[in-house]
């Protein structure tokens, strides 16, 4: 894993080694910024070392001090800056994350006991539609809906302006954009899940544990259940990089004050060195996640734990 | 839509295996019409029966078939110039005139749509091929020479999946230069989508390339290349038939996604992702800017979805009987 966030960080590097403009190219369009002056800001930034120097720099800086460097745009350390959006970041894929493993899961359940049946096919084909939704759409719809409409939800932000902070205010900003980010990993997830427990239960071992008796609830969950999630917990892992890419999306939609819209914000001032701290922490998150979706494997499936 | 499944080389065929009975009732779906014998080749003709089978996927089929058309005929079939910019006629609701309302710069929203479909489309279709290139090309390799190859072709899979495409694609987007062409979003999202599809491959290849056919095409002594593309690629076309199917509506998604967030298709060209970008100031007065775009790129990936979902029933019933 650790390889990985590297391989990242070195291409996202050179890439931006590559562009054209940044921070100080902007400045030196400002006629108040003599080229003496840009040169003087390029090698305070070390802009004018070679590339893999300035690699090496950089990576030094974020191994030893955990320093991403400073925004060329801003002036303001990277790291503050993302630090102060992660909590709601956290959150709102937190939220959205939960919402998914429950309705997606359960969803999948139940359709699967239910499996060729009409209440099956109703699922099925809720959750097609499901995932062929575009976030930005569905984001764009609900608001037109929810907000514009019907007034039920507030559209943008954490909490209503001027007002005292309350926790529902709170949970009603926050239920939209989680809500709209589950969508997607509902459907799927219950696709997977349905698939994977239908698998399961033509198995010989439930056949077995029905034989010896064992009650409908018990073969389900204690038997059938913790089989099928071990491959959908694969698609979970694999789905967390783009939990993150769709919290973008919906961050800058509902005006939701974390990463995913200070990313977009620093994409629109190629804000280089901000975008980089952006990636690479945003890696080192997914590795982070997958090394503990890994241990829950060992846990699910004892199999896993014995081989090694 | 003609296509076989390879049957030429097929193990199956080598020992002598043609065709197995096939079965008359299906166990939860009540009586199925019985197949004629001409079925277990799997031609078009059982395809065809599958699909009178499948309701769902016939009104896909219907629907992608329309939005295709009427973006290849886009241009034949417009009362109005698409970038023409009337300051006389905007913000019309939905009328007979204008189907789907007029927008911020009074253009005609349908007919953009349709062009915007052109362009879409063609984005979609042509990262998809990319996709399927690379994958194809990595999942082949990978699966024929095993070893130390493939570790490291698979190492290169699992660490493009575990990265945030989505950012690096925008970021790059940001870099390359600020209006980033076409063929440019073609080419990064193909290169961020073939994971999918090298797997598929690869697994295929590693299970066909046992069968006693390639040790025949070895010792008659064909190169690794043509062994690869003649005798083991066509055998892996179902499962990749179904993951391209399901590639083509990713691509759409990113690209309208990409291009909905301003870092793809630049407008004034029409793709529909674009078309949204400043859909959100006018979703209280003109909601129909934003409702339409977006509800082409919902049909048009949903029809791909359930596409790639009865390809995916079919294909595997074709293939059971044919074993």
């Amino acid at each position: 894993m650790i390889p990985l966030v590297l391989l990242v960080s070195l291409i996202c590097f050179a890439l931006m080694q590559a562009a054209p403009g940044g921070g100080v190219a902007m400045m030196s369009e400002n006629p108040m910024v003599g080229p003496d002056d840009v040169a003087r800001i390029r090698a305070n930034f070390g802009l004018d070392q070679p590339v893999l120097v300035q690699y090496g720099m950089w990576l030094k800086r974020v191994a030893i001090h955990g320093d991403f460097g400073q925004s060329h745009v801003t002036g303001e350390p990277v790291l503050g800056m993302i630090w102060q959006r992660l909590p709601a970041t956290m959150e709102l894929m937190g939220a959205a994350f939960l919402l998914a493993f429950l309705f997606g899961l359960s969803g999948g359940v139940v359709a699967a006991l239910k499996r060729y049946t009409r209440f099956d096919s109703v699922i099925m084909l809720v959750t097609l539609l499901g995932i062929s939704i575009p976030v930005f759409w569905l984001g764009l719809m609900s608001m037109m809906l929810f907000t514009v409409k019907w007034r039920l939800l507030p559209s943008t932000g954490m909490f209503s302006l001027g007002m005292p902070f309350s926790v529902a205010d709170h949970l009603r900003h926050l239920l939209m954009p989680a809500l709209v980010l589950s969508l997607l990993f509902i459907a799927s997830w219950s696709r997977y899940m349905r698939a994977s427990l239908s698998d399961v239960l033509s198995k010989n071992y439930i056949n077995v544990a029905r034989a010896k008796g064992a009650s409908s609830s018990s073969v389900v969950f204690r038997h059938a259940v913790r089989n099928a999630a071990i491959p959908v917990l694969t698609v979970i892992a694999l789905n967390l990089p783009v939990l993150f890419t769709g919290s973008i999306i919906t961050e800058t939609i509902f005006a939701w004050p974390g990463m995913g819209r200070l990313f977009y914000d620093g994409l629109l001032r190629q804000d280089y060195t901000r975008l980089m701290g952006i990636i690479f922490i945003a890696s080192a998150l997914i590795a982070v996640l997958n090394l503990i979706a890994d241990t829950i494997y060992g846990i699910l499936d004892p199999r896993i734990r014995f081989a090694r | 839509m003609a296509f076989s499944t390879p049957v030429l080389d097929s193990p199956a065929r080598e020992r002598g295996v043609r065709t197995v009975a096939v079965p008359t009732t299906h166990p939860l779906r009540g009586p199925m019409r019985p197949a004629p014998a001409k079925a277990a080749r799997g031609d078009r003709n059982s395809f065809s029966v599958a699909l009178k089978r499948s309701p769902l996927a016939y009104i896909a089929l219907i629907v992608m078939s329309l939005i295709v058309l009427g973006a290849v005929f886009a241009p034949l079939m417009s009362p109005y110039n698409k970038d023409k910019i009337d300051l006389t006629e905007q913000y019309l609701a939905p009328s007979l005139n204008h189907p789907f309302g007029t927008d911020d710069l009074g253009r005609d929203i349908f007919v953009r749509v349709m062009h915007g479909g052109r362009i879409t489309l063609s984005v979609g279709l042509l990262a998809m091929l990319v996709t399927l290139v690379i994958g194809v090309a990595v999942g082949g390799v990978s699966g024929y020479y095993g070893g130390w190859v493939d570790n490291v072709l698979m190492r290169v899979v699992d660490l493009m999946l575990a990265v945030p495409v989505f950012f690096v694609i925008l970021f790059v987007a940001s870099v390359v230069s600020p209006k980033s062409s076409i063929a440019a979003v073609c080419l990064m999202i193909g290169f961020t989508q073939w994971m999918e599809v090298a797997r598929l491959v690869r697994a295929v290849v590693m299970t066909t390339r046992e069968h006693e056919f390639v040790d025949a095409a070895r010792s008659l002594g064909l190169p690794d290349r043509r062994i690869i593309v003649r005798h083991l690629l066509p055998h892996t076309m179902a499962p990749v038939l179904v993951a391209v199917t399901l590639g083509l509506a990713q691509a759409i998604i990113i690209e309208s996604g990409l291009s909905f967030l301003g870092f793809g298709v630049q407008p004034p060209t029409p793709s529909w992702g674009a078309m949204l970008q400043n859909a959100q100031s006018y979703l209280s007065d003109c909601p129909w800017i934003a409702v339409f775009p977006g509800l082409m790129i919902f049909l048009t990936v949903g029809c791909c979805n359930i596409l790639a979902d009865f390809l995916g029933d079919a294909l595997s019933q074709i293939r059971t009987t044919i074993r």
